[in-house]
C-alpha cells in the first residue's frame, strides 16, 4: 500500500516536472536564436574629395536579437557577395550581452568571423546589439553604373564558444 | 576536434537536449546532443532501425537524482557511452541573415587650390632689341577623384580675344599623362589624358607672353577645367 502511495507522488511529480520543463522550454524556445531586425539595407557612396578618396557611409539602423543559452556562446560574421568590387565593414555597437569583437571586413567567401564573443549563459534570456556598416569605396573602383552594386548576403550565426 | 571520452552526470549539469544527430541509411550512427553548463555533452550509440521512432523530444526530468526517458527507449545504448565535448567545440545553435546592397554613384570632382593667379609682364631682364616679354606661375595645382573609365580633362578661358598669350601645362601629375603645353582659348583643349578611375593632382604652370608692339594693358581669362570622355 506504501509502495503504490509512494509510487502514485513520483508519477505525480513527474506530471508536474513535465508541465513546468514544457512551459520553460516552450518559452525560451520561442524565440528563434539569433534574429536580424530592421530589415535589408542598402547603402549609397555619392561624394568624394579631390585628391583624396571617396566619402564612406555608415548604416545603423538594422539590430541583432540573440537567445542567450545555459552555457557560453558566440555570434560570428559572414558574407555572400559574387563580384565583389567595394569594402563593407560591420561591428557590432550597444552590447547588451557578449563582447564585441573587432570591426570585420565582409569578404565574399571569408571564413566566419567573430562578431560578439563571451555571451554569457542565460538568464536574462536575451541579447541585443546595434549593426553598423561602414561602407566605402575607393576612385579606382569605379561606379556602380560600370561595375554594378555589391549585393551582399550577410549571414550571423550564434553557436557554442 | 579533440574528443575525451568520460562519464557525464548528465543530471547534476541540468543537460538539456538540444537536438537528434547523424542519421545514415536508416541507422543512426551519432545519437543526441545536450547543452550542459559548461559545454556540450554528445551521446552516442548505434540505435536499430526500428527504434527510430522513438525520438527524444522532452527526454530529460529530473526526478529523485535520476535520468528518465522516455519510455521503451533503449537504455542499453543509452548509457552505453558519453562523450563529453570540450566547450570549445563549435556548434551552430542557429543563423539569420539579410542583405546589404553598396551603390557608388558616378562621381567626379575637381577643385583647383587657388582661386586667383597674377601674371605680370614688367619686362624686367628684357634684352634691347627683343619683342617677345614673359611672366610664368606655378603656384597653383589641380586635384580631381574620378571613379569613370576613359576619361581626360580640358581646359578653356571665356576671354574671346585677348591681347595677349597665355599658355598653360600640367606639371608632374601623380596620375596620367599631361597633353603638352596649349594656348587658352575659348576652344576646350586637352589638359590631362588617362585620368579615369583615379584621384590625383598636379601643378598648373600658365605663361603669359606679351609682344612689345602690343602695347600696355591687361586681360582677365576664367580658366575652366573639365572632365570629358577620353
Amino acid at each position: 500500500m506504501g509502495n503504490m502511495q509512494g509510487n502514485m507522488q513520483k508519477a505525480l511529480m513527474l506530471a508536474i516536472l513535465s508541465v513546468v520543463l514544457c512551459a520553460f522550454q516552450t518559452e525560451l524556445y520561442a524565440q528563434p536564436p539569433v534574429k536580424v531586425k530592421g530589415g535589408n539595407v542598402a547603402m549609397t557612396i555619392s561624394t568624394g574629395l579631390p585628391g583624396g578618396e571617396l566619402v564612406s557611409v555608415v548604416n545603423t539602423l538594422t539590430t541583432l536579437d540573440y537567445r542567450r543559452e545555459n552555457y557560453l556562446t558566440k555570434i560570428t560574421v559572414s558574407t555572400s557577395c559574387p563580384g565583389q568590387d567595394f569594402t563593407l565593414k560591420v561591428v557590432a555597437t550597444n552590447v547588451s550581452a557578449g563582447t564585441a569583437a573587432p570591426e570585420v571586413t565582409l569578404t565574399h567567401g571569408m571564413l566566419a568571423a567573430d562578431f560578439i564573443t563571451n555571451i554569457p549563459q542565460r538568464p536574462p534570456n536575451t541579447g541585443s546589439c546595434t549593426l553598423q556598416y561602414t561602407a566605402s569605396a575607393t576612385f579606382a573602383q569605379g561606379s556602380s553604373a560600370e561595375v554594378g552594386n555589391d549585393v551582399h548576403t550577410v549571414t550571423y550565426t550564434i553557436l557554442a564558444q | 576536434m579533440q574528443l575525451t571520452e568520460q562519464p557525464v552526470d548528465l543530471i547534476s549539469r541540468r543537460a538539456v537536449l538540444i537536438q537528434q544527430i547523424i542519421r545514415i541509411r536508416g541507422r543512426v550512427l551519432g545519437g543526441y546532443l545536450f547543452n550542459v553548463a559548461d559545454g556540450l555533452v554528445f551521446l552516442y550509440g548505434v540505435i536499430p532501425k526500428a527504434d527510430l521512432n522513438l525520438r527524444i523530444t522532452r527526454p530529460i526530468l529530473l526526478f529523485n537524482n535520476r535520468l528518465i526517458v522516455k519510455q521503451t527507449f533503449s537504455t542499453i545504448f543509452l548509457f552505453a557511452a558519453l562523450l563529453s565535448i570540450p566547450a570549445n567545440v563549435e556548434a551552430q545553435i542557429g543563423s539569420d541573415n539579410h542583405t546589404v546592397t553598396v551603390q557608388v554613384s558616378t562621381v567626379t570632382v575637381l577643385q583647383v587650390s587657388s582661386g586667383v593667379v597674377n601674371l605680370n609682364i614688367t619686362g624686367a631682364g628684357m634684352v634691347a632689341g627683343q619683342d617677345q616679354m614673359m611672366a610664368t606661375d606655378q603656384s597653383t595645382s589641380l586635384l580631381w577623384g574620378i571613379n569613370s573609365s576613359n576619361k581626360k580633362i580640358t581646359v578653356n578661358t571665356n576671354l574671346v580675344n585677348p591681347t595677349y598669350t597665355l599658355k598653360i601645362l600640367a606639371v608632374s601629375p601623380t596620375v596620367g599623362i599631361a597633353a603638352g603645353e596649349v594656348t587658352l582659348s575659348t576652344t576646350p583643349a586637352d589638359f590631362l589624358l588617362n585620368v579615369g578611375r583615379s584621384s590625383g593632382s598636379c601643378q598648373i604652370r600658365y605663361t603669359a607672353i606679351a609682344l612689345a608692339s602690343q602695347g600696355t594693358g591687361s586681360d582677365n581669362h576664367q580658366i575652366t577645367f573639365t572632365v570629358q570622355t577620353q
